[in-house]
């Protein structure tokens, strides 16, 4: 959470919620704006005209809900309101890693080849959380990358990239 | 009903016992593939749909349909263990069979899931019996504002996960609807798609809803030990399994409710199962007296969503034997396969192949029950996976959805979707944002406004033309009623006066 002062107050709001709905409701204007820059016609915006517009004044209340004002002496401000939410517990820098371990898999995928991504990022995940030995790790993504990959290359008639194919 | 076609059916089927060697593998190949997130019955049905050239006629439908069968239940199992649902058409499982799973009542979730999906698909197959050779002239009859009647019955589900947090749920909803719209319009504009080729067809929305529900959730219960932090009640139970199928039998409303919109709204081409399991879970919450349980182990929602997606089978099946036209990816399968053996699908399939429709109708209620025999096995198997303790399962059911999703687009855009939308349904989840609202979006953004659009150009505008739709004017009011008898009779019980509890 983050603290301001605001002259006779104090202005808390919670940075992360903040930026991702503004990313949201961003997303959306944007989408309006796009679809109304492909054709202004009313066929085109019947739908994400009205939508984009809700999504903005919903915005406008979810923002003035998570907003929370006191007064910098202590006292509760009667016009602030309360903090509006259900946030789960915060996040470790597992959780981070683990999006991270995710992203780099993906973006991997074309480039290392399916085999050697699924392998590494299951045995880096399985070590993250450090509950089994670099060994187990090790063995289990070796075994989980042949029947899973090995598994989606018979079976589909697209091109299942690995590594092993560009060696051989 | 035809009498004598059916008893031609009859004697095809019973000719031989051979043909019916392939029915038990197909309900097996048809449970796995379902049950895989990202690999869908389509896949299966396509993958083994080479195979079936080299069996005779009857057994190739015997098999395909058998997958198909097989599938309708499949994605209720990593639905109801893992909150992942296999297909569009498990996600209102989710809702309610995930938390009967982390109070460590998952093998009863998972025997009401099968349970309710076998009546389901028995009352589908047995209603197409009766009425296949009308079905095709209601369901060329149905139009756009029915079907955007339909779509928005499926929307009202948004409002009902936003309580508590209207203004986030409605956001939530409001942004997968245009995340369901991205791509090309029905009217040929291409929006919203960044520049990029792979969202032409827009936002893949099975990997979006993996991203969403499941990579998403799997980032918050890595936190855990095991899905059911109880020791003694993670053996999963044969016990517990049969005893949520006998108590099934104690929601016969849920149940058949569930199965005649499954059945109605699976008949329509290209709706099907994943409105009818948004749609029977919202009646059934709204009608319920005590709506608040729902979405925290409520089995009557696991009960209407399977009931209805399995029914919808039977309804999908109808447009395909009496018109012949594919009612989904699935059935599109089957009319390959007809093809393959010389058999022409069309309008006039049926009037040409009537002993074939009934062979096919017949031989599902022979599947319902295997699949009942057979698909307590491969829960009783599948719900040992809470045994596994988290630290494996999460990185290798991430990985099994990445790949999933890339096998079901064939391209790298369903990896990219599920890693994007699992971030932010892990914001979403972090903030308080309904995720099961966004996804129901997803699911029916595009048919929405598509629905509407041709709606608004076929009335040119005019309410008058709603007023010459018998059948829109009906669901219309039933939409009304569904949407407002609820709070009525929650305010009539409010303004009762309170039972004289004092003793005589």
């Amino acid at each position: 959470m983050l603290e301001r002062r605001v002259g006779a107050y104090v202005v808390t709001i919670d940075p992360g919620h903040l930026a991702g709905v503004t990313t949201i409701v961003g997303l959306c204007v944007w989408y309006f704006f796009d679809a109304r820059r492909v054709s202004d016609s009313f066929d085109n915006l019947l739908l994400i005209a009205p939508a984009a517009a809700l999504a903005v004044v919903l915005y406008a209340v979810i923002v003035a809900r998570d907003v929370r004002i006191r007064r910098a002496d202590g006292g509760e401000d009667p016009a602030g309101a309360p903090a509006d939410g259900a946030a789960t517990a915060g996040p470790d820098w597992k959780q981070f890693a683990l999006m991270g371990l995710l992203a780099a898999y993906v973006l991997a995928m074309p480039y290392a080849g399916f085999d050697v991504a699924t392998a590494a990022f299951v045995f880096l995940a399985l070590r993250l959380e450090a509950k089994q030995s670099w060994r187990f790790a090790a063995l289990y993504a070796l075994a989980f990358t042949v029947l899973t990959v090995g598994g989606l290359r018979e079976l589909l008639s697209v091109p299942v990239p690995t590594l092993l194919d560009r060696i051989g | 009903m035809e009498h004598a076609a059916l008893l031609d059916a009859i004697n095809l089927l019973t000719r031989s016992w051979e043909p019916w060697l392939v029915v038990p593998p197909g309900i097996v190949v048809g449970l796995i593939f379902s049950a895989i997130p990202g690999l869908t019955t389509s896949i299966a049905m396509a993958v083994f749909l080479p195979l079936t050239l080299y069996l005779d006629f009857l057994s190739a439908i015997l098999f395909l349909s058998a997958v198909f069968t097989g599938g309708g239940f499949g994605s209720a199992v990593p639905a109801v263990l893992m909150n992942i649902p296999g297909s569009a058409s498990a996600v209102a499982t989710a809702f309610d069979g995930y938390p009967m799973t982390r109070q460590g009542r998952h093998s009863e979730a998972l025997g009401f899931a099968l349970m309710a999906s076998t009546i389901g698909a028995f009352l589908g197959y047995l209603l197409l019996l009766v009425v296949v050779d009308v079905i095709g002239d209601y369901v060329i009859r149905l139009g756009p504002t029915e079907m955007f009647l339909i779509a928005v019955w499926g929307l009202t589900l948004i409002a009902s996960f936003s309580r508590g947090q209207l203004a986030r749920g409605l956001l939530a909803g409001l942004f997968g609807v245009l995340v369901g719209t991205v791509g090309m319009s029905s009217l040929g504009q291409i929006r919203g798609t960044f520049g990029s080729m792979h969202l032409l067809d827009g936002v893949a929305p099975i990997p979006a809803l993996i991203g969403l529900f499941a990579a998403s959730e799997l980032f918050v219960l890595r936190r855990a030990a095991y899905i059911v932090e109880d020791a003694t009640l993670r053996r999963p139970s044969l016990r517990g399994i049969l005893r949520g199928v006998a108590d099934t039998l104690r929601y016969p409303v849920v149940v058949v409710r569930g199965s005649l919109i499954g059945i109605g709204i699976g008949s329509i081409p290209g709706v099907g199962a994943s409105v009818a399991n948004l749609a029977s879970y919202s009646v059934t919450r709204q009608r319920a007296r005590d709506p608040e349980s729902f979405g925290k182990g409520d089995c009557r929602g696991v009960i209407a969503s399977e009931s209805a997606n399995s029914s919808a089978e039977g309804g999908s099946m109808a447009t395909l034997l009496a018109l012949g036209i594919p009612g989904g990816a699935g059935t599109a399968v089957m009319l390959s396969a007809f093809a393959m053996h010389d058999v022409t699908g069309g309008p006039r399939f049926i009037a040409e192949h009537a002993d074939v429709v009934y062979a096919i109708i017949l031989a599902n209620f022979a599947q319902v029950l295997l699949l009942w025999l057979l698909g307590l096995g491969f829960v009783f198997v599948a719900a040992s996976i809470v045994r596994v303790p988290i630290s494996i399962l999460v990185p290798s059911v991430m990985a099994v959805a990445i790949l999933g999703a890339y096998a079901l687009t064939g391209n790298m855009a369903g990896p990219v979707t599920v890693a994007v939308f699992a971030l932010v349904g892990w914001w979403m989840r972090r903030y308080g944002y309904s995720v099961a609202a966004a996804v129901v979006g997803i699911l029916l953004g595009r048919m929405v406004e598509g629905e509407m659009l041709r709606s608004y150009q076929i009335s040119g505008g005019e309410v008058a033309y709603l007023l010459g739709r018998p059948v829109t004017c009906a669901l219309f009011l039933l939409l009304v009623v569904t949407l407002v008898y609820p709070h009525l009779a929650r305010v009539r019980r409010r303004a009762a006066p309170p039972a004289d509890s004092s003793a005589a």
